[in-house]
C-alpha cells in the first residue's frame, strides 16, 4: 500500500510541473508499471546487500 | 464527457458481467470512441502545425462528424470486427465481448454531460442527454479539467471511485490470476513472455491508478493551483457557456 501511495504521490507531483503526463493513458501506465517493477527491485537488492553485510559481521562477532 | 469514471468502470464491468470476458478487451474497448477523435478535439500543435476542429462539440459528438463513433452501432461494429478477425484463434469471443461492454460502458456514461451521445446513429441522428454536467471541450483541454472537476462530474468520478472500492477483491493477485488471466490466457501468456508477474499485474492495476491519480490531480488542480468555482448543481458549471448542438 506504501508502494502505491508513493508511486501516486510522486506522479501527481510530476503532473503538477508537467500536465501532460495526465493528457494520455499510456504514460501513466507505462511509469505505473516500470514504478512497480524497480522500486521492488531496488529494494530487494539494498536488502540482499545490507542482509550480506549484517551477516558477514555476524560471523566475525 | 467523463473523465476517471471511464478508468473505475473497466473493473465493476468486469465483475459483473458474468460471462468469460477479456478484462484488457474491456480497457481497450473504453477508449475505442476517443480513441481516434480526441485529440483532434483539443487540437495538436507541433511546430507549425496547429490542428484543431473547428467545431469541436460538433466534431466529437454529432453527425456530419466522428459522433457516430459514441453510437452503439459503431461499437457493435468495432466487436464484430474484433471477432471476424480473430475468429479462429480462442481469444476471438471474450476480446469481442469485451470490446462491445467497453465501448457501450463509454458511450453511456457520456451521455451524463450536457452533449450527450448519438446513442442510436445511424437511426436517429439525435444525441441522448441528461445535462447533469457541462460539456466543455471547447474550452480546450485545461478549461474543461476545470469545469468538469467542478461540477456534478467530480460527483460522478468519486460515485465511480466507490463502487470500485466496493468490489476491492477485484485488485487482489488471487481474483488476478483465477479470473482476469484464466479468462483470457493466451494474450497474458504473450504478455508474461516480456514481462515478468508483479509487471503484469501492476499492468491489470493500471487504470485504477490513472483514474485515482488524476481524480486527485485534476481536482487538486483545479481549486488549489487555479481558483475555478465549484458549482454542484445540476448542468453546472454555470461560470462556462455549455455546448447544445
Amino acid at each position: 500500500m506504501v508502494l502505491y501511495a508513493l508511486a501516486a504521490a510522486v506522479y501527481i507531483g510530476v503532473g503538477f510541473r508537467e500536465k501532460a503526463v495526465f493528457a494520455w493513458w499510456p504514460y501513466s501506465t507505462a511509469y505505473f508499471m516500470t514504478f512497480m517493477w524497480l522500486v521492488p527491485t531496488i529494494l530487494r537488492r539494498i536488502r540482499a546487500r545490507t542482509g550480506r553485510k549484517a551477516g558477514r559481521g555476524s560471523q566475525s562477532v | 464527457m467523463s473523465w476517471a469514471a471511464h478508468d473505475f468502470e473497466t473493473y465493476v464491468i468486469q465483475k459483473h458481467l458474468g460471462i468469460r470476458v477479456s478484462y484488457l478487451a474491456i480497457f481497450f474497448g473504453t477508449y475505442v470512441p476517443d480513441a481516434f477523435t480526441k485529440w483532434y478535439v483539443y487540437g495538436f500543435t507541433r511546430g507549425p502545425f496547429n490542428l484543431r476542429a473547428d467545431h469541436p462539440a460538433q466534431f466529437h459528438r454529432s453527425w456530419p462528424g466522428a459522433g457516430f463513433t459514441h453510437s452503439i452501432f459503431f461499437i457493435g461494429c468495432v466487436a464484430f470486427t474484433v471477432w471476424l478477425v480473430t475468429h479462429r484463434r480462442s481469444w476471438a469471443k471474450p476480446w469481442a465481448l469485451g470490446i462491445l461492454a467497453g465501448g457501450l460502458a463509454h458511450i453511456t456514461t457520456d451521455t451524463a454531460d450536457s452533449l450527450g451521445t448519438m446513442l442510436l446513429w445511424p437511426f436517429w441522428t439525435g444525441n441522448v442527454s441528461i445535462g447533469m454536467w457541462a460539456y466543455a471541450a471547447e474550452a480546450g483541454r485545461y478549461d474543461d479539467a476545470g469545469a468538469y472537476y467542478s461540477s456534478l462530474g467530480v460527483v460522478m468520478d468519486f460515485a465511480w471511485l466507490v463502487i470500485v472500492l466496493v468490489h476491492f477483491q477485484v485488485f487482489r493477485e488471487r481474483y488476478f490470476r483465477s479470473v482476469i488471466v484464466t479468462a483470457d490466457p493466451w494474450v497474458w501468456g504473450q504478455l508474461g513472455r516480456v514481462f515478468p508477474q508483479p509487471v503484469l499485474l501492476a499492468l491489470y492495476r493500471a487504470s485504477m491508478f490513472y483514474g485515482v491519480t488524476r481524480l486527485l490531480f485534476w481536482t487538486a488542480w483545479a481549486h488549489i493551483a487555479n481558483d475555478y468555482q465549484w458549482d454542484l448543481s445540476w448542468g453546472g458549471p454555470d461560470w462556462i457557456t455549455p455546448v447544445h448542438l
